[in-house]
């Protein structure tokens, strides 16, 4: 069985204007340890599916299944518990807490996490030894993204879910970040699920999934994803 | 086009109700709140000038010593300065009522003039009933005891009838009135009964019968449309009363005249009883010589008499005692004859006895010796026998031994002629011996016979002797008789004397006296005579204004006193309140700082864009200001006038709605709103839009200072370090919080505490202070003051009394001036009993001593003085030193010693009485008692004063209650906006930690860490600042009367703190519901 199963999962978002279906009858899987890219442009469902894997949100229908539990119809609760515990979120911005340190920051999450690595060490790792002691508005962005990575990182999460880590980088650093969830993915063996509307993403996945109005366009395994280095944009 | 941008500006804008809502809020119940208590003392104020004018209530009301007559009230009509007048009259007396307790004193006044059409001057207000139509008929009033009823005739006791001009006495109740000359509970005073009034009638003139009239009430010209509370119209009134009162001479010519008149028929009225008295004064004296004389010689025709009759008895005793001494002697003489008779007779008697017994002997042997012829006896012999043997001895003689043959007899043998001749011996020797004895006996019987011719000789001597005494002891009887007629008839004649010396002396006595008064009365009469040329001069007017109306200075300081209140509160309020719009505000534009910077861009002017905020700012201030103050100007003055109604007669309480007040507030709401949006919009704006449309970098964390110091840092939980560095990086809104959470504590503290500085007086002044339940006040030139403590000192109930002298004087020092009570106790070692003297923190005991003054507290500090300073007191030669400073809460009074007050003043005359009861005495019932003494004037029971002063007390607590729940009312909004905006402005971190996986809890504790170490430390901030608020508060709200209890207890502290508390709980449970429903999604977009 399969490490995250999607099985029929819809959502319709309701407003007063009109009904809009973000995700239509959505089917996937994904093993445990692929980095998987999610592409699709603008509006076709991609941030929907994000909400719903992170727990953010819950399904209308169909079933969500991560390590073999069930996610769609958890309470709010439950679904508190499972980001908590199993869920790594890397933001678009980074989201720090600009009041507290690099260090500070990873220790925010670590603090509510039963399996938490050494906050410190995860500093270590994403190479941030000598600014551990720096607030967000210190570092520059491809730190703070760094830094947000160790924070996801170190709750030593099932998933972890990225909405566009390079979407405020420039080219180069936005390369290190990306090897950086490469690594973590291959050397950790961590389920890495990059959500992107960059298509030159693409080779670098072991499986691409690609979305399009809602639905799913195309999944595409690749036995020999392309190194990081190899791509750009 | 531009309003369709406007309108999306809006749209954003209002999305966020919970602000526009808060706006709003904070707006309203500030300027509701200052608004309305600064109106209220206003309000109280028009509402009685409406009511006074309705009502065409005088200006002054005149008083005179001698009435007024018709002349005089033309005269005054005449008056320039006069609008209009009226006379009428008054008399105090006591109305009837069936009940157990005493009647109450009741002052009936006349009917205005046009009352029943509604045109008098001193218009009553009918609440019940019609206007009386004849002087049968009467009005009572809200204060006339309820067995009273519209429709009940009443009956009223006139206290003298010989003053009283009272014609009527029964009246019908045929309406009820409200009166505009008395606006509280009070009724003025009077010198009968316990000295206050306690409701009045109405009547007509007609059922009034004098010759003058008593009262005058009129109108000025100068004060119509003026306020009665301003100082100028206190001022112009007095200016003209006194003008009228020193113009009395001239305007009262006429009654000069007419008193001259009346006077001068008095005087020869005077002249002939004068004359008279004289003339029966010398009837008098001759009746007097006359009947003197007359007893003189009858006294002395008695004494004569009874000299003669003394002699005539002393002769008649001489003779009596002459015979009696006589008759003495005689007796004597008789009674020996008789002893030597009585002995002879003795003699003879026993002789005859003798001679009887031996005759008898002697037959008996002879009868013996016949029968013991034929028997012989041997001895002992029969006792008969041996006894007429042994008696034979007697018998014996020298030639015949009758005992020896009477043996030889007996024991001779029978029939022997021994016994023959011893028998025959001895008969022939017995007759022998017998013939003898009856010689003897004969002899014997003769000059027996010759001693009874001597007794009856002597018999015939006693009688005669008898005779003699019974006409000695007649003549005796007589003379004592007569000695005891002279006896009595001397008495008789002493008595006469003493009488008659009495008689003469009290006369004389009676002739002085008369002659003295009468002389008196010329004197008088020559004095009098005198006088009448100067009568006109004699004739006093009073003056009395509005201000002597019973109430109305008290309605006055009332309502002064609200303002006080309202001139600090919500001023304070006003502060906290601006500060939280400000903050508000300024978050808003930052909040829209894309926005401008689109519409920047767009090429909107800096105007046009900022109009946006100036109209949500306006909108939200007119809203807040329109209906705050239409709240606020009607609640507070209705439920202070509410509070008030208890103690003010007042029919209605006008509220209109105050324009420059709802100005004020409104230019303070867009001052602290559209101006703060203004200014904090220009300064976004001077960035390019470039700059503007990109989002603001994000606040800088910042190390702070505790972090340096690693020891204690690294030992902080995680959590802890978080709150402490975030509180430090919005300083600004942590600040903006403390400083309003702050405010609200202080405001409550300050609340709390003058409600309890209030509510404490009423304790501390009345049990603890004041001991007393009397103070007597009796006429101090009375002549027998002494009767009046005998009577109060025979009064069982009274337990402890005594004599001082009150009297209001004036004190000054640091060139300050106060009217205060100088009591001057009689027995300061005992006033204890009565008043307690004491140092306030304390509760050291002060003693008074000659050494100087004991001052209350409250004075000291409007003196400025202190122990050891010395004061004047008005009429004082020097002035005196403060020896010691007292507890005290009501009024301001002084203490001296009787020594001390010598030196200063010189004479002392108490004027009044402190008088303790026994518990649960019927104060009704002693005054009655009390007042049976005529130097009594008026008696002041602590109940009463105490009782004003509670309602006082209790309307005072409400308003405070108004102000707490405003305070806790403002406390929350502040409180709920600012932790609303902390929200907002952090919503972003929020989304985030809530991806993380914060739980709710943990989310909203995450928030409320700072949220609550704010409050606190703003709390404990207005704690202290509370403490110099209240001390504020008290020194404003205080009057020059009254001293507030300045302590301000721990509960007052423990509540204001719990409150605030109460208050951050709320609210940070309202914003939980806020924080659960945080868009995680929102953590996802770009900053904005």
């Amino acid at each position: 069985m399969a490490f995250v199963q999607l099985k029929d999962v819809c959502k319709t978002y309701h407003s007063d204007a009109a009904d809009v279906r973000a995700s239509d009858h959505i089917s996937f899987e994904i093993e445990k340890g692929e980095f998987v890219v999610i592409v699709g442009p603008s509006g076709a469902g991609k941030t929907t599916l994000l909400n719903l894997l992170g727990g953010m949100d819950s399904c209308d229908s169909g079933e969500l299944i991560v390590d073999g539990q069930r996610i769609d119809g958890l309470s709010p609760r439950e679904l508190t518990r499972y980001r908590r515990e199993d869920i790594g979120f890397v933001f678009q911005f980074y989201n720090l807490v600009q009041n507290l340190t690099a260090l500070e920051n990873v220790e925010l999450a670590v603090d509510i996490c039963k399996n938490a690595a050494s906050p410190i060490e995860m500093i270590r790792k994403v190479g941030l030894e000598d600014r551990a002691n720096h607030f967000p508005a210190e570092l520059s962005g491809g730190e703070q993204q760094r830094v947000s990575i160790a924070r996801a990182l170190a709750k030593q999460p099932k998933l972890l879910l990225c909405d566009e880590p390079t979407g405020a980088l420039d080219f180069r650093t936005g390369q290190a970040i990306l090897q950086l969830l490469y690594d973590s993915c291959k050397q950790d063996g961590m389920t890495v699920i990059l959500i992107t509307h960059n298509s030159a993403f693409k080779p670098l996945a072991d499986r691409v999934i690609e979305v399009r109005d809602s639905q799913i366009h195309a999944i595409t395994r690749q036995e020999h994803p392309a190194p990081v280095a190899s791509i750009a944009w | 086009m531009i309003t369709r941008i406007y309108k999306d500006t809006f749209r954003k804008l209002f999305r966020a109700k919970g602000r526009f809502v808060a706006l709003f809020g904070i707006i309203a119940i500030s300027s509701g709140f200052f608004a309305g208590l600064k109106v209220t003392s206003p309000n109280f104020k028009e509402s009685a000038e409406l009511y006074y004018q309705d009502t065409r209530l005088m200006d002054l009301h005149l008083l005179s010593n001698y009435g007024f007559c018709q002349a005089e009230v033309d005269a005054l009509a005449q008056e320039p300065d006069v609008l209009d007048l009226y006379a009428g009259y008054s008399e105090t007396a006591y109305l009837q009522v069936n009940a157990a307790t005493a009647n109450p004193i009741v002052q009936v006044y006349s009917l205005p003039e046009g009352a029943a059409t509604d045109t008098a001057i001193n218009q009553p207000i009918l609440t019940a009933g019609r206007y009386p139509e004849n002087a049968e008929e009467c009005l009572m009033e809200v204060n006339t005891p309820e067995s009273v009823q519209i429709g009940d005739t009443i009956t009223i006791d006139i206290d003298d009838p010989d003053t009283s001009i009272l014609e009527q006495t029964t009246f019908t109740v045929v309406g009820e009135v409200d009166w505009s000359m008395f606006v509280n509970y009070e009724r003025g005073t009077t010198t009968i009964g316990n000295g206050s009034i306690d409701c009045f009638l109405m009547v007509l003139p007609d059922a009034f019968a004098p010759d003058v009239y008593t009262d005058i009430f009129l109108r000025l010209v100068d004060t119509q449309g003026m306020n009665s509370f301003t100082d100028t119209y206190r001022t112009l009134t007095r200016q003209k009363g006194d003008l009228l009162v020193e113009r009395c001479g001239e305007l009262s010519k006429s009654r000069g005249e007419q008193l001259i008149a009346e006077a001068t028929d008095a005087m020869t009225d005077a002249r002939t009883e004068l004359d008279d008295g004289w003339a029966e004064y010398e009837d008098g004296r001759q009746t007097f010589e006359t009947e003197i004389a007359d007893a003189e010689a009858l006294l002395a025709d008695a004494k004569q008499q009874l000299d003669a009759g003394l002699v005539e008895w002393q002769d008649g005793n001489t003779k009596y005692e002459s015979g009696l001494a006589e008759y003495e002697q005689s007796k004597a003489t008789l009674d020996e004859r008789k002893a030597t008779l009585e002995a002879q007779e003795a003699l003879a008697n026993n002789a005859i006895a003798e001679i009887d017994g031996k005759q008898q002997y002697l037959t008996r042997v002879e009868q013996i010796v016949g029968g013991y012829r034929g028997s012989t006896l041997v001895q002992p012999y029969p006792t008969e026998i041996q006894t007429l043997i042994e008696q034979a001895a007697a018998y014996d003689s020298d030639a015949f031994s009758l005992s020896g043959s009477l043996s030889d007899f007996f024991e001779a043998p029978v029939d022997s002629a021994e016994k023959l001749r011893l028998e025959s011996t001895i008969v022939f020797y017995v007759h022998n011996c017998s013939a003898t004895l009856t010689d003897e006996l004969a002899e014997l019987e003769r000059s027996a016979q010759d001693l009874t011719i001597h007794r009856n000789t002597l018999n015939n001597a006693y009688a005669e002797l008898s005779n003699a005494k019974a006409y000695l002891d007649s003549s005796k009887e007589q003379l004592d008789t007569a000695k005891a007629e002279l006896d009595q008839a001397q008495s008789e004649y002493d008595t006469g004397v003493a009488e008659l010396e009495t008689r003469r002396t009290d006369g004389l006595a009676e002739l002085a006296d008369a002659k003295a008064e009468l002389e008196q009365a010329e004197a008088d009469y020559t004095a009098a005579l005198a006088e009448i040329k100067t009568l006109p001069d004699g004739i006093e007017w009073y003056a009395l204004d509005r201000s002597d109306n019973p109430g109305w200075s008290s309605y006055g300081e009332d309502a002064d006193r609200v303002d006080a209140v309202a001139a600090v509160f919500p001023i304070f309020f006003l502060l906290v309140a601006g500060l939280v719009c400000l903050t508000t505000m300024t978050r808003m534009v930052e909040e829209q700082r894309t926005e401008i910077g689109t519409l920047k861009a767009l090429g909107y002017s800096t105007g046009q864009i900022s109009v946006q905020f100036l109209i949500y700012a306006t909108l939200a201030s007119v809203l807040g200001v329109v209906v705050g103050t239409l709240i606020g100007f009607q609640l507070f003055p209705k439920v202070i006038f509410l509070c008030y109604k208890t103690m003010y007669d007042f029919p209605y309480v006008n509220c209109p709605f105050h324009w420059d007040y709802a100005l004020i507030c409104l230019a303070a709401a867009l001052a602290c709103t559209g101006l703060t949006s203004m200014i904090a919009c220009q300064a976004e704006l001077r960035e390019v839009p470039a700059q503007l449309m990109r989002p603001k970098p994000p606040k800088q964390g910042k190390r702070i200072l505790l972090e340096r110091w690693n020891r204690v840092w690294s030992k902080l939980s995680f959590h802890t370090k978080v709150t402490i560095r975030n509180f430090c990086r919005y300083k600004s809104r942590v600040l903006m919080t403390m400083i309003g959470i702050c405010g609200c504590t202080a405001l409550l503290l300050a609340g709390f505490g003058l409600n309890r500085s209030i509510s404490a007086i009423d304790d501390l002044q009345f049990k603890e202070i004041y001991h007393y339940d009397c103070i007597a006040f009796y006429d101090e030139n009375a002549e027998n003051p002494d009767a009046l403590l005998d009577l109060v000192n025979q009064t069982s109930e009274v337990t402890a009394f005594q004599q001082a002298l009150l009297k209001s004087d004036t004190i000054r020092a640091n060139d300050n001036a106060y009217e205060i009570t100088l009591t001057v106790a009689s027995k300061p070692d005992a006033f204890s009993h009565h008043v307690t003297l004491r140092e306030r923190k304390s509760h050291d005991p002060i003693p008074l001593t000659d050494d100087g003054i004991v001052i209350n507290e409250k004075l000291a500090k409007l003196l400025s003085v202190q122990v050891g300073d010395t004061v004047e007191l008005a009429g004082a030669y020097k002035p005196v030193t403060i020896t010691a400073i007292t507890e005290n809460y009501t009024m301001n009074h002084a203490y001296l010693t009787p020594a001390c007050y010598t030196d200063l003043f010189g004479a002392l005359n108490y004027n009044s009485i402190y008088l303790n009861f026994v518990d649960g005495t019927d104060e009704d019932n002693m005054a009655t008692h009390l007042l049976q003494n005529d130097d009594l004037l008026t008696l002041q029971f602590l109940s009463k004063s105490g009782g004003s002063f509670r309602q006082l007390v209790n309307s005072m607590q409400y308003i405070v209650l108004l102000i707490i729940v405003c305070s806790g009312l403002l406390a929350f909004v502040v409180l709920y906006n600012l932790a609303n905006i902390n929200i907002t402005e952090r919503m972003r971190e929020l989304a985030t930690i809530k991806v993380l996986g914060f739980y709710d809890g943990e989310v909203a504790a995450y928030i409320y860490r700072e949220n609550i170490l704010s409050s606190f430390l703003g709390m404990l901030c207005g704690l202290v600042t509370g403490i110099f608020f209240f001390r504020f508060v008290l020194a404003i709200a205080e009057v020059d009367a009254v001293m507030f209890s300045p302590d301000l207890p721990w509960y007052c502290f423990l509540y204001a703190a719990l409150l605030t508390m109460f208050f951050t709980v709320l609210v940070n449970l309202l914003l939980f519901f806020k924080l659960r429903h945080i868009d995680m999604a929102g953590s996802l977009k770009a900053i904005e």
